[in-house]
C-alpha cells in the first residue's frame, strides 16, 4: 500500500445522501431561519476574485520591461503569491511548493540504514527578451526533473517499490523513470493544489485532473530549461535534499522510544505526547536530521546563466538560505 | 431571506459535507457516529456563523470543529459503538479500500488525524500544527510514527 491507496480508499468512502437533509433540519431551527448572513457570501466572492487576480499575476509576461535587448531579471513568487523582481543585495522570500508538503521520504536500505529525501520546487523565473534558454547550476544541491506519470505508471512504480520494500531489497539495482519512492500526490480538487497557482497543468489533465501524478528524477547539479517551458509544469526541475541515516543511529532512537513507551496503551501514549515537558526522542532525532538536510541549502549558490537568441550569455548568482525548518527560503541576488 | 439562508447552508454542506464525513469516518470508524459528528459541526457552524477571511480559512475551521466533535464523541458515554470493522463494510466500495481503511482506523486518534489531513486533504505539516494546536516538530514525528505503524499493521495483516 502507498499513500495513493490510502488517499483513494478514503476518497471513495460513500456518504449517505440523506445526511444532508438531516443536517439541514437540525441546523435550521425556525428562529435561525430568519437571520441573513450575506457577509460570508460576499467574503467568498471576494476571496474567489482575489485568487483569480493573484493567480493571474504569475502568468503575466515581463511586468518590468526593459528597453535594452538581451536583458533579464529574476522574479520570485514570494509569500502570498505576490511576484517580485529580485534586486541586488536585497534578500527576498522565495516560495517553495511540493505536493508532498515537505514530509521526508525514507528508503529502508538492505543494511538497515535509511535514506531520507525531500523534493521541492522553488518558484523562481527569468523574465526578459530574446531569451532562448536558462541554465541553473548549484554548488551543493542536486536538481531533480519532474516526470509526469499517468495513474497506471504511478501505480506500477509504487507496486514495484513496495515489493522491494517488503523483501528489503535494493532500490538501486535498476534505473527507474523516477527516483525510488519519489512519487508525489495530487488532490481530488485541483483548485486546492498549490501547483496550478503557478503553472498551467491543463495539458496534463484534460481527461481527469485528479489522475495527474508525478515523480522526480535526480539529474545532478545543473539543468537547462528553455524560456518558453518555464511555466510548463511537466518540464520543471525541483531540488533534492538527502541524508543517509545509519542503522546504529536508528537502532539507538528506536531502543530509547521502546524504553519510554514500554507497557503504555495508545491512550497513555497520546497523553504523554501531549505533555509539553515530554522530550520525544524521535522529534529530537528527526529535527537533527532535517536540520542537517536543510543546511545543504544554507549559503549555497545558485548560478543562473541565460543564453540569448544571438548566442550571447549573461550570468547572475543567487545565494540561498533556509529557516531552521527548511520551509522558508530566502534568496539574495549577488550581482 | 429564509430561502437564501437555507440555500447558503445547503451550499456549505455540498462544499464540505462529504469531506467532513470521510474524515469523521476515519476518526470514528462508525457511520452513525460520523454522521452525528458532521451534524454537530454544521449545527455549530450555523449557530455561530463566524466570519472567515477565505474559503481555506472556513474549511480549516470546519475541520478543526469536526475533529473536536469526533474526539468528544470518542470520549462520550453515548458513543453508539466501538470501532467495528463491520461498520466500514457498508462504506467502502472495494475490498482493498476496506482493508486500508481498517488499518487506518486502527491507528491512535492523533496519528490518523494527521495522516488524513496530510495525505488526503493535502495540508502541510505546519498547517496541521496550526489546525490541531501542535508544534510542527510534534506533527512531523506523529506523521512519521503513524506511517510506520500503518506500514507495520498492513504487513502483519497481510501475513495473516
Amino acid at each position: 500500500m502507498n499513500e495513493q491507496d490510502l488517499k483513494r480508499a478514503v476518497e471513495r468512502i460513500q456518504m449517505n445522501p440523506a445526511l444532508k437533509d438531516k443536517v439541514m433540519a437540525a441546523a435550521i431551527s425556525p428562529r435561525q431561519k430568519h437571520t441573513a448572513h450575506r457577509l460570508q457570501k460576499a467574503a467568498l466572492c471576494f476571496g474567489a476574485i482575489l485568487v483569480l487576480v493573484l493567480g493571474g499575476l504569475w502568468g503575466r509576461l515581463n511586468p518590468f520591461p526593459s528597453p535594452d535587448k538581451n536583458q533579464f531579471s529574476l522574479v520570485v513568487a514570494a509569500a502570498e503569491q505576490k511576484e517580485s523582481t529580485m534586486k541586488k543585495g536585497e534578500p527576498i522570500k522565495l516560495q517553495t511548493y511540493s505536493a508532498n508538503y515537505y514530509a521526508p521520504r525514507t528508503l529502508d536500505l538492505p543494511d538497515g540504514s535509511q535514506e531520507w529525501k525531500i523534493y521541492n520546487v522553488f518558484a523562481l523565473n527569468c523574465r526578459g527578451e530574446n531569451i532562448k534558454s536558462i541554465t541553473y547550476e548549484s554548488d551543493r544541491i542536486d536538481f531533480a526533473k519532474i516526470v509526469i506519470l499517468n495513474k497506471k505508471q504511478a501505480d506500477d512504480l509504487a507496486k514495484e517499490f513496495m515489493e522491494i520494500d517488503n523483501k528489503k531489497g535494493d532500490y538501486y539495482a535498476k534505473d527507474y523513470a523516477i527516483d525510488p519512492w519519489a512519487l508525489d500526490m495530487t488532490g481530488t480538487n485541483p483548485e486546492n493544489w498549490n501547483i496550478p497557482q503557478y503553472f498551467n497543468l491543463e495539458k496534463y489533465s484534460k481527461e481527469d485532473p485528479t489522475q495527474v501524478n508525478w515523480g522526480y528524477k535526480t539529474v545532478g547539479k545543473s539543468y537547462t530549461i528553455t524560456y518558453e517551458d518555464q511555466n510548463d509544469f511537466g518540464k520543471q526541475y525541483g531540488y533534492k535534499l538527502s541524508s543517509h541515516v545509519s542503522a546504529e543511529a536508528l537502532a539507538k532512537v528506536k531502543a530509547e522510544w521502546a524504553k519510554i513507551t514500554a507497557g503504555l496503551s495508545d491512550k497513555q501514549l497520546e497523553k504523554l505526547r501531549e505533555d509539553p515537558s515530554f522530550k520525544d526522542p524521535w522529534i529530537e532525532f528527526e529535527t537533527s536530521i532535517l536540520s542537517g538536510m536543510t543546511s545543504q541549502i544554507n549559503g549555497s549558490i545558485l548560478r543562473i546563466t541565460v543564453t540569448f537568441n544571438d548566442g550571447s550569455t549573461q550570468t547572475r548568482n543567487v545565494r540561498l538560505n533556509a529557516d531552521e525548518n527548511g520551509f522558508n527560503l530566502t534568496a539574495t541576488l549577488l550581482d | 431571506m429564509r430561502d437564501q439562508d437555507e440555500s447558503l447552508l445547503a451550499q456549505k454542506f455540498d462544499d464540505y459535507g462529504a469531506m467532513l464525513f470521510r474524515m469523521c469516518m476515519v476518526l470514528l470508524g462508525n457511520q452513525q457516529d460520523a454522521e452525528d459528528a458532521v451534524q454537530d459541526t454544521f449545527v455549530g457552524y450555523w449557530k455561530t456563523r463566524p466570519d472567515f477571511q477565505s474559503a481555506e480559512h472556513e474549511k480549516a475551521w470546519l475541520i478543526r470543529v469536526a475533529t473536536n466533535k469526533s474526539k468528544d464523541r470518542l470520549r462520550s458515554w453515548f458513543r453508539r459503538s466501538t470501532t467495528g470493522m463491520e461498520a466500514l463494510e457498508g462504506i467502502a466500495e472495494y475490498p482493498n479500500d476496506l482493508f486500508v481503511l481498517e488499518q487506518l482506523a486502527a491507528l491512535p486518534y492523533k496519528d490518523k488525524t494527521i495522516l488524513y489531513l496530510h495525505y488526503v486533504e493535502g495540508y502541510r505539516l505546519r498547517e496541521i500544527g496550526d489546525l490541531l494546536g501542535m508544534k510542527e516538530n510534534a506533527v512531523k514525528a506523529a506523521a512519521r510514527r503513524g506511517r510506520e505503524k500503518l506500514k507495520l499493521q498492513i504487513k502483519e495483516a497481510s501475513a495473516e
